[in-house]
């Protein structure tokens, strides 16, 4: 119990947010309409990918001053994770403006952000794999980790918010808190965030776990 | 041949009856609309939300729906976290 109470934490705040997403109030938005509840589970991918981009920074720069492995194994697999949260909110991203702005893909700022952010992060897979040796792998990879990230915040907080964007809180559009997200919202956008954070690192956990038998296995051989 | 005439009057006559309940069947139709909660006023049209849906009890099949695959999701994340912790107690 002492170690997996935030395993059970993140399947309750998960599964609460899938019925209650569904089932609370929301305010009644036009354009919007009942797609107002996809805030509970768009966003959420956006939020868990950046904290969990930022436990891969965080060991990357651990690695950078230990040059322990096994920091650079989280760093990777935090990597793959965020990718795949990020992959998840790009597409959900594309789908709900289909039917709220007109278009799969809209030249907004925060749009292109996000898209540049993976690539970047791609570019951070294709260098892992051209390099053969592991101790050059890790550090030039670290390196380039800390760069990805600076750009993430560059490309998805700061430039979205000097520029006109069509998403909620950024350029010349009134933030969440005036607009939209009323207190019924935040029971269930806040449980939301801190769930799919946690689902995140759970993934990312058993992936490491995975990652470090590997190498176990191969070198005991 | 008369008996075919009657008939074919009949027949007509039905149709016509039909039409005429179904076009009053619609006039209604209209003033329930009209008479709604939904109506906003006339400046701003009412913004059109899932109350219908809610009505008819049907959302509730999406949500279990989901909460199954989001439990399964769950189920197999389990697993597969039992499976490694094996694995790791055998390694070691």
């Amino acid at each position: 119990m002492k170690n997996y109470w935030w395993k059970i934490l993140a399947i309750v705040l998960v599964l609460y947010t899938v019925i209650a997403g569904f089932l609370i109030k929301v305010p009644a938005q036009p354009i919007l309409h009942e797609t107002i509840r996809n805030l509970y589970f768009h966003v959420p991918m956006w939020f868990g990918m950046m904290t969990i981009l930022f436990v891969s920074l965080w060991h990357s720069i651990k690695y950078l001053s230990n040059s322990n492995i096994e920091s650079d194994i989280v760093a990777t697999q935090a990597a793959h994770t965020g990718m795949l949260l990020g992959f998840l909110g790009i597409i959900t991203g594309s789908i709900w403006a289909k039917y709220t702005w007109g278009a799969w893909w809209v030249s907004d700022t925060k749009l292109n952000g996000a898209a540049i952010t993976l690539l970047i992060y791609l570019a951070y897979f294709v260098l892992r794999g051209s390099l053969e040796e592991e101790q050059k792998r890790a550090r030039i990879s670290a390196v380039y980790n800390i760069f990805a990230y600076v750009m993430l915040i560059v490309f998805l907080m700061i430039l979205p918010r000097l520029n006109d964007s069509l998403h909620p809180g950024n350029g010349g559009n009134p933030g969440f808190n005036k607009y939209d997200l009323d207190s019924n919202m935040r029971m269930v956008f806040y449980p939301a965030v801190l769930g799919w954070i946690l689902l995140g690192v759970w993934i990312m956990t058993i992936k490491v776990r995975i990652e470090k038998l590997k190498r176990k296995t191969l070198t005991n051989d | 041949m008369i008996n075919c005439l009657k008939k074919a009057g009949f027949i007509v006559l039905l149709a016509f009856l039909s039409a005429g309940s179904s076009f009053a069947q619609q006039i209604e139709e209209v003033k329930q609309v009209s008479t709604g909660p939904l109506t906003g006023t006339e400046s701003q049209p009412p913004v059109e939300m899932a109350t219908g849906l809610y009505q008819s009890g049907k959302i509730y099949v999406v949500v279990i729906v989901l909460a199954v695959i989001m439990a399964g999701i769950f189920a197999y994340l389990t697993m597969l976290d039992r499976k490694v912790s094996r694995l790791e107690k055998e390694s070691k």
